[in-house]
């Protein structure tokens, strides 16, 4: 189902939350939200939901005008980022709660419940925890649940906020490919909250990149990171340099992005070495250049020839690769 | 100084702890349980027939029956309101809503006679209210429905006050995922907000019920002491007191007593059960 977001403006008091926001989701599409706190990714969000709503314009579910329908009748799964599981009740329960709460003539028996339940936990590989209680749990296992929970009423459309956001770097990391993963399983129209770019890079088949209110670019993962279309997209997709020669315009380029040589060379830059970290498979060499107080931050393949025996303090020359 | 000896002094109390526990009973025995007891041996000095005179005679029954009625009007009242104003302060953002908080409070600060007085001034013979009072042939000061509404008044607080500080913790968001499932307003209440303070909720309602009980003096200025009429429990106990029938009233006073003593046990049982809650909680 896509998702058609037109003209959206909310205020919260003084503060313009979303400023005049249009988007298009296609269907089956998994969109990121990014950006950095308070630029209004989580406002947007809980309006597609319909848990807000704008001061002006409208949301589109596959042609249909759903802005004044309630949230109830929207058909949307939700993933908190605190997952807000209800916690007097257990695993099974939980996940059951979407079916259980359907009208009377539209309600499943128990039975049919409890084979579905039993399904979901299954897709998140935790059907043996169906009756502990939420506290019982870990961050991990709270947040598969309640996806389970999300998806129990067969949503059209899946709105997940900041849902690695409260993990360990190391769980986050493997649930984020198991959400990409699950997504080419049951293939929902998907719309998360992030402020982690990688996480972004990582899952999203298209970034939405917000900052104040404003969308500032919306693209692929590729797209975004080559070609950005702003100096905010290009600082918030990664570490970045700003380089500048002679008070020429300053350059901008990515750590990666460089080339270093031990001996000067034309074309090259001079930086004084400040320091320099072994980061796994890539060293970081911090320089600092004449004219420059900001320091210039360079990674290379940690066996680069240029690396061999070097100190703090020595001279590096540089050139930007843009 | 090693760790064993450190626990060892712990565990071996000086001198000083000693004093102070003694002291702790000696304070206890003083002014919980002398008068406690002396209550009792009053109660039954002339045997327990007397005793049982005294409790069994009309006016004590009725009395009796009034308190109980007035418990289970307010009590259940008073369940409703407070749980209707954590709900609207706990849940929603609105204009005034500090405002609503302090009076959610004020019976708390205002004396229980300047409440009675209220009632008397808003329906009393002199008041705004009189003319269509008498019209309808209604009376409610110096009758039961003010003794009610004084009732009310006094306890007003008991749940509310339970019941906001959990609810303002624990937030909307498990409300908006009820919601998003499909649940209706009714059914978010009953499945979601409700079991998250069912706890607070019964020891609210012990503390109101504790205090509807024993209320005094709101109760006095409205209830007009009409014997076997509008006399509650601690009323009736005060007018056999001014009438030197000491052992009837310290009768009534342990039937009095032995109720509260019902309410304490449920308030300790109840007041366990939220302290699990709270501990769970805190676990994560």
């Amino acid at each position: 189902m896509s998702i058609e977001v037109q003209n959206i403006n909310k205020r919260f008091g003084q503060f313009q939350a979303l400023k005049e926001i249009n988007l298009h989701i296609q269907s089956g599409e998994l969109v990121a939200l990014l950006g950095p706190s308070g630029c209004g990714k989580t406002s947007l969000l809980r309006i597609i939901a319909g848990l807000e709503s704008p001061d002006t314009g409208s949301i589109v579910f596959h042609g249909e005008d759903v802005s004044t329908h309630d949230v109830r009748d929207r058909n949307v799964g939700f993933v908190f980022q605190h997952y807000a599981l209800f916690r007097h009740m257990t695993v099974f329960d939980n996940v059951a709660f979407g079916l259980r709460m359907k009208p009377r003539r539209e309600r499943p028996s128990e039975k049919v419940i409890a084979e579905k339940v039993h399904e979901l936990l299954n897709l998140v590989q935790l059907d043996w925890l169906a009756d502990r209680y939420p506290e019982q749990l870990s961050g991990g296992q709270r947040q598969r649940i309640a996806l389970a929970r999300a998806l129990a009423v067969e949503p059209k459309i899946l709105l997940l906020d900041e849902p690695f956001g409260a993990l360990d770097a190391k769980v986050r990391k493997e649930l984020r490919r198991w959400l990409a993963r699950l997504h080419d399983e049951v293939h929902l129209t998907s719309v998360f909250v992030t402020h982690d770019q990688e996480e972004a890079m990582e899952v999203a088949d298209r970034i939405v990149v917000m900052n104040k209110g404003v969308i500032e670019q919306i693209g692929t993962p590729a797209e975004v990171y080559e070609q950005p279309a702003s100096e905010f997209v290009y600082h918030f997709l990664g570490d970045a340099n700003k380089f500048s020669v002679d008070g020429a315009d300053p350059v901008l380029f990515r750590p990666h992005e460089v080339d270093l040589d031990r001996v000067s060379t034309p074309g090259y830059h001079a930086g004084e070495v400040k320091d320099i970290r072994l980061l796994g498979a890539v060293t970081r060499v911090t320089l600092k250049t004449e004219g420059q107080d900001e320091l210039i931050e360079t990674e290379v393949a940690k066996d680069h020839a240029s690396l061999a025996g070097l100190r703090k303090g020595e001279t590096l020359y540089f050139r930007p690769r843009v | 100084m090693s760790l064993a000896t450190l626990k060892g002094n712990t565990r071996r109390r000086g001198p000083a702890g000693l004093v102070l526990i003694i002291l702790a009973w000696i304070i206890f025995g003083l002014i919980l349980v002398l008068p406690l007891y002396i209550v009792v041996s009053q109660g039954l000095q002339r045997g327990f027939v007397t005793f049982w005179e005294a409790i069994s005679e009309p006016d004590a029954i009725s009395a009796l029956k009034l308190t109980l009625l007035a418990t289970a009007i307010s009590v259940p009242l008073n369940l409703v309101f407070g749980l209707a104003a954590a709900w609207c302060v706990t849940k929603f953002e609105f204009r005034g809503k500090s405002l609503l908080v302090t009076l959610i409070d004020m019976p708390f600060s205002v004396s229980p006679v300047v409440a009675g007085l209220i009632y008397v001034l808003l329906f009393g013979a002199q008041s705004w209210f009189a003319p269509f009072l008498n019209e309808h042939n209604l009376q409610i000061v110096y009758a039961v429905p003010g003794i009610v509404l004084a009732t009310i008044f006094v306890t007003f607080p008991f749940v509310a006050r339970e019941l906001i500080p959990l609810m303002e913790e624990q937030g909307t968001t498990e409300e908006e995922a009820a919601r998003l499932l499909g649940a209706n307003g009714w059914q978010m209440f009953w499945h979601v907000t409700l079991p998250n303070v069912k706890w607070a909720l019964v020891y609210g309602v012990v503390l109101c019920t504790a205090r509807a009980m024993g209320e005094f003096g709101a109760v006095s200025v409205v209830s007009g002491h009409i014997r076997g009429l509008t006399n509650t429990m601690p009323l009736h106990i005060e007018i056999l007191y001014n009438e030197y029938n000491i052992v009837a009233a310290f009768s009534v006073a342990i039937l009095l007593l032995a109720m509260a003593l019902v309410v304490l046990l449920l308030r300790q049982w109840s007041e366990a059960r939220l302290a699990r809650q709270l501990d769970v909680k805190d676990d994560h």
